[in-house]
């Protein structure tokens, strides 16, 4: 490996952390001030202009109190469980690619850090390690609160894992490939010309049940509205994250917002085409390139890439923040009729009807 | 027994009871100002109008005595109408001052106002007005108010026995006033206030103190001498705030002497004693209960140990001191003391012609029905033992070493070595027994002040002290 | 017995509907008018007979009220202590008038059983304290609001 491909790694190693980071207050402010318009009410407004620097004010609050651990719990899992939620949605990040490639002396350098032929598969590994923080919280918290919404959450989350993997498998026979980067790289092309307009390959255009299906399992993985049932505030006060307070709640918190992001950069990267260039992204592209002003040899196309996909990400991000305040949280039993009466045999039928198609040679 | 009729109702009644009386016993009550069952009738104020059947006009019931058939309405069209035209003529110069007034709240004329007056009032000129004059410590006197029932005047012609109270002048200018302006001179002045059926005499001590509906009542017997006579105790938040009389027709008929009134005031006083004191090398002192009761025990144990007990304790307090003092220890002597110059009920008489008696403490006689003796001379013994509820004069006492249980001051405590605070008449229950006789309950009106405790506790904790000390 | 809904199908799949949820909530993001008060700056206007802070009311620097005990009499929380004296200009005044502050329920019976038309509630609604607070009788004289 030369020394400029080590570097591009690193560079992309920061680039990935930075920008899952910055999420996290960026989040902060567009979930407090969304639910308030939302709601017609205004939310933080006082700290810089439109309330901009609450975000930071929270950080710094959350930095600056008191970490303080309840007498009753087990010490030593009530301290790492944090961790064994945050670490994991950031691994996951990892397999996503954020922009095209570029051929460059001697190499091609791929937009993303670890170029694995497993990804999905290694995406939902990791990603399901995250339940264990969960458990680890509840249990640990010594707190029937906190113990119910962990059980909650694990059984919520294995039953959604099967469907999230089922909705997928349409997919992965349509663009035979597992690789991220591949299946993203498979999406440019043109799946109907209808005059003008091309209609890309984007995955919701060809599996627009396993988008739905996926879609639906990805609320319940990341825990959020309308399946939070882990945190419940009206039945389990606040769920596996009862005891925790100052920054140890913070990581957690941070571990739903970069579960948010790494879920919308997966629906991105399966089902919109990931860095593929949004309509209009291809002109102007050319129009910045002719400028002159960055350097040639396709540095402007990795940028509109690079861009499209914060783009498309940012909108699924909203999206989460959209859905949770218009949507009420489902009861347990709702929740679990729906994974396994409804999404899982929906997903079944994908499958089957993905591969008779494909057998016709229709796809 | 002869009938008459009261709105429809039969009721019997006794030859020259008056109309009011008897409609009291239908059931019926007929409003009145200057009628007072104590004292003489003379229908001035008009309110208590009634109907009788074959009279051309309406009647005053107070100065109609009933007869045999009458018929008498107390509710007819021509009543009520009478009663608020009268209502009217009494309101014409009264001032709307309730909201200052004391008597608001037990007041007759705000009762029949609101009762049998009119809620309009037809008169738009200027009230007269009054300056008016001092009437001395008891009573303050406010002339704007008055309605001219001449109930003071007759108290003090008839029951006070003293011609102080006139009305000068006539007509608008009529004014209920003392003669030449001077000060009350009567000890019963308290009673003006009682019988005045407004706000123009009350009384001085109980000025802007509380409303008149927020005190609590407790029935009960004054204890300053040995008529016994029968008062309530008015009283809020554990402070008395003032006593009044209550009716027995057979010891105190309506009334009340000031200073039986004001006697309370010695129960709320800065300088009652109020926590056990023990005197030590540098004088009196603070002590605890233990400490004090231990010393009086261990000063009575042997030697030659006199009881004083005060003459205003209850039968039930004397009774019990007595048992007390034969089992702490044989050849203790009880002796009652009271009053210098009264110390047997057969020397008791009548201080006036009124209520007041020689005897300045309330239980003389029962104290002599239970056997005890009096003290005669001084007190003299090397360990003296002083119980006293509060009023009886104490005796001039020798003796090395005197311990007292009971109310006293500091004035009167300051010779004493142990002082032990008992219960006032208003904190005790127990009985009296009066002059003729009668046996009368005290009643419990507030609560123990500081750390007082009844005199029966006491005695018990002597007894432990001293099986405590026999066992050791 | 409750009534059983069949919802439709369609409806049962909820995917319109919860399309639809989403527009409601756009709709609100966007367009609607917001009723938040920016507090310090902006102040709600409250009506003439809103229940707030007591007060006295004086006349010429001498106080209505006459000290009758009409208001501790009728005040269901007795939450008013009134001590009355008299004075050289006034047979009767409230020598003490305290209104215990955390006890009043401002239900406003005092202002309606006051002869006197002394005791008031103004519209004055800013009254945190750091402290449990007794209304001194000076203090209340001084309270108006917009009265």
């Amino acid at each position: 490996m030369s020394s400029i491909e080590t570097t591009l790694m690193f560079v992309k190693i920061a680039i990935v952390l930075m920008g899952l980071l910055l999420t996290v207050p960026i989040m902060l402010f567009v979930e407090r001030r969304g639910s308030a318009l939302m709601q017609n009410r205004l939310g933080p407004n006082r700290m810089g202009p439109f309330g901009l620097f609450q975000a930071a004010c929270d950080v710094v609050k959350f930095i600056f109190k008191e970490d303080r651990a309840p007498g009753h719990v087990n010490r030593f899992y009530y301290t790492i469980a944090p961790w064994i939620a945050v670490i994991p949605a950031f691994m996951t990040f990892a397999v996503i690619p954020f922009a095209g490639s570029l051929q460059m002396d001697g190499f091609e350098a791929k937009f993303l850090i670890a170029n694995l032929d497993v990804g999905v598969l290694y995406c939902f590994s990791i990603a399901s390690l995250g339940v264990y923080g969960i458990i680890m919280a509840g249990w640990a918290s010594n707190n029937k609160y906190s113990l119910l919404g962990s059980l909650r959450s694990s059984a919520q989350m294995i039953s959604y894992e099967l469907t999230l993997g089922l909705s997928i498998v349409g997919l992965m026979m349509v663009f035979q490939s597992v690789n991220l980067g591949e299946i993203a790289a498979a999406q440019g092309e043109t799946l109907i010309q209808l005059g003008p307009i091309a209609v890309p390959k984007w995955g919701v255009f060809i599996q627009p049940l396993g988008f739905v299906l996926f879609l639906v399992s990805m609320f319940a993985e990341t825990n959020r509205l309308p399946f939070d049932l882990p945190e419940g505030e009206s039945e389990l006060i606040a769920g596996y994250h009862l005891e925790y307070g100052s920054m140890r709640f913070a990581l957690f918190m941070m571990a739903e917002f970069v579960n948010m992001a790494v879920a919308s950069g997966l629906i991105t990267t399966l089902f919109f085409g990931g860095w593929q260039l949004l309509p209009g992204m291809g002109f102007l592209a050319t129009q910045v390139e002719q400028l002159g002003i960055l350097p040639a040899g396709g540095w402007v196309q990795v940028l509109f890439q690079g861009l499209s996909f914060v783009m498309k990400v940012a909108f699924f991000m909203w999206f989460f923040v959209w859905v949770r305040w218009t949507l009420p949280r489902f009861r347990f039993d709702q929740l679990m009729n729906l994974g396994w009466k409804v999404l899982f045999p929906l997903g079944l039928v994908n499958v089957l009807v993905t591969g008779l198609l494909i057998y016709k040679g229709v796809l | 027994m002869p009938k008459c009729f009261v709105d429809g109702k039969e009721v019997e009644f006794a030859l020259g009871e008056n109309l009011v009386k008897v409609a009291k016993r239908a059931g019926v009550e007929i409003p009145v100002f200057c009628y007072h069952p104590g004292l003489s009738v003379v229908a001035q104020c008009r309110m208590c109008y009634v109907e009788v059947e074959k009279m051309p006009k309406l009647q005053t019931a107070c100065s109609t005595m009933a007869a045999e058939g009458m018929v008498v309405k107390t509710q007819s069209e021509a009543v009520k109408k009478g009663r608020q035209g009268t209502m009217e003529f009494l309101l014409l110069n009264h001032p709307l001052d309730c909201p200052i007034c004391d008597k608001a709240g037990e007041c007759d004329l705000q009762d029949n106002s609101f009762g049998h007056g009119s809620a309009n009032m037809r008169h738009s000129e200027e009230r007269r007005t009054y300056v008016d004059v001092d009437m001395g410590s008891v009573i303050q006197k406010n002339m704007n108010r008055c309605i001219h029932c001449t109930r003071c005047i007759r108290f003090g012609d008839e029951i006070a026995g003293i011609h102080e109270m006139v009305a000068i002048k006539r007509g608008n200018n009529i004014d209920i006033t003392t003669i030449d302006g001077k000060q009350l001179k009567t000890e019963y002045a308290g009673n003006y206030s009682d019988i005045c059926p407004t706000g123009s005499l009350t009384l001085k001590d109980f000025r802007f103190k509380k409303r008149a509906w927020m005190l609590k009542k407790t029935a009960t017997v004054c204890e300053g001498c040995s008529k016994g006579c029968n008062m309530e105790i008015q009283h809020e938040g554990n402070v008395v705030y003032r006593c009044v009389p209550r009716e027995n027709l057979e010891i105190n008929k309506y009334w009340m002497c000031d200073e039986g009134r004001f006697n309370y005031r010695y129960t709320q006083d800065e300088t009652r004693v109020v926590d056990p004191t023990l005197r030590g090398a540098e004088g009196a002192k603070q002590a605890s209960w233990q400490d004090v009761v231990a010393s009086i025990e261990v000063k009575i144990r042997n030697g030659d140990v006199l009881f004083l007990v005060g003459t205003d304790l209850t039968n039930e307090e004397l009774s019990a001191i007595r048992e007390a003092a034969s089992a702490l220890r044989s050849g203790i002597k009880i002796r009652t003391f009271g009053n210098a110059d009264v110390t047997k009920s057969s020397e008791d008489g009548p201080a006036d012609n009124i209520l007041k008696m020689k005897s300045k403490t309330g239980n003389l006689l029962g104290a002599e029905k239970l056997g005890l003796e009096p003290l005669t001379g001084e007190a003299k013994a090397e360990t003296v033992v002083v119980f006293r509820g509060g009023r009886a004069v104490l005796p001039k006492i020798d003796s090395k070493w005197t311990a007292g249980i009971g109310v006293f001051n500091r004035e009167e405590s300051a010779g004493f070595d142990g002082v032990l605070p008992g219960l006032a008449f208003t904190e005790k229950e127990g009985t009296l027994v009066n002059h003729a006789g009668f046996e009368q309950r005290l009643a419990r009106a507030v609560r123990p002040r500081g750390g007082c405790k009844p005199v029966s506790e006491i005695l018990m904790l002597l007894l432990n002290t001293k099986s405590k000390a026999g066992q050791a | 017995m409750l009534a059983q809904r069949k919802p439709s199908l369609l409806n049962r799949l909820y995917l319109i509907e919860v399309v639809r949820g989403l527009a409601i909530t756009m709709k609100n993001f966007l367009f609607h008018k917001k009723v938040t008060l920016q507090f310090p700056e902006q102040r709600r206007d409250y009506s003439g007979r809103y229940r707030g802070q007591h007060y006295i009311k004086s006349v010429n620097g001498v106080e209505n009220c006459t000290a009758c005990m009409l208001c501790p009499t009728v005040c269901p929380a007795e939450c008013i202590h009134i001590v009355a004296g008299e004075r050289e200009d006034k047979e009767k005044y409230p020598i003490k008038f305290e209104i215990d502050s955390l006890r009043c329920c401002f239900c406003g019976m005092c202002e309606e059983a006051c002869p006197k038309d002394a005791i008031k509630l103004s519209n004055i609604y800013e009254m945190s304290q750091k402290n449990r607070t007794v209304y001194e009788k000076d203090f209340l004289l001084e309270q108006r609001g917009n009265k």
